[in-house]
């Protein structure tokens, strides 16, 4: 049999060189009037590519989130105003060394929780490295 | 409420850093094989 569905050819090639798909979470408790952040460094042997976001905060309209990919802004003091909202990108954005979650509570007389969960592939740096060099001169 | 209550993280492989700052102050968390270490 020499036929390979393309589908199935991707997933075998990433699968042989590293690729995985994971599923991170952060839960923050921000104080009343406070901002909180979480800065998180990508492993030196890894990229990361985002493929999108899902919050939920505890309170509508009090939480403004904020997130940046590598000192890029994606999003800058967004009022939640969902119980879930999610955020997907059109395919992938890379994240090769940090990226930033803010959160800021509106709210002066009680703390907030909001849970995000951020969906990434993990591909070893090496690949990307690699890769890279056939697409960019 | 404890600082140490402010921050959930889970799903994140060995080998990453995160530096979390709340009005508290800030901690670093390293994951490791073999879970979590927290520094000041």
């Amino acid at each position: 049999m020499s036929f390979v569905p393309p589908w199935l050819g991707e997933s075998i090639w990433q699968k042989a060189r590293g690729f995985r798909d994971l599923l991170w979470e952060i839960t923050l408790v921000v104080p009343a009037g406070a901002t909180v952040s979480a800065r998180v460094f990508v492993p030196k042997e890894e990229v990361w590519l985002e493929r999108g976001y899902e919050f939920e905060p505890d309170a509508l309209n009090v939480l403004r989130f904020s997130h940046w990919h590598d000192g890029r802004p994606q999003m800058i003091d967004i009022l939640l105003t969902e119980s879930i909202l999610s955020w997907r990108y059109t395919q992938f954005e890379i994240v090769k060394d940090n990226f930033v979650v803010q959160v800021k509570n509106e709210d002066s007389s009680a703390d907030h929780v909001i849970h995000v969960k951020g969906l990434y592939r993990s591909i070893p740096r090496s690949v990307f490295d690699e890769l890279s060099s056939r697409v960019v001169k | 409420m404890k600082e140490e209550r402010r921050v959930d993280i889970r799903g994140f492989p060995s080998g990453t850093k995160i530096e979390v700052e709340t009005p508290e102050g800030r901690k670093v968390i390293k994951i490791t094989e073999r879970g979590a270490e927290v520094s000041e």
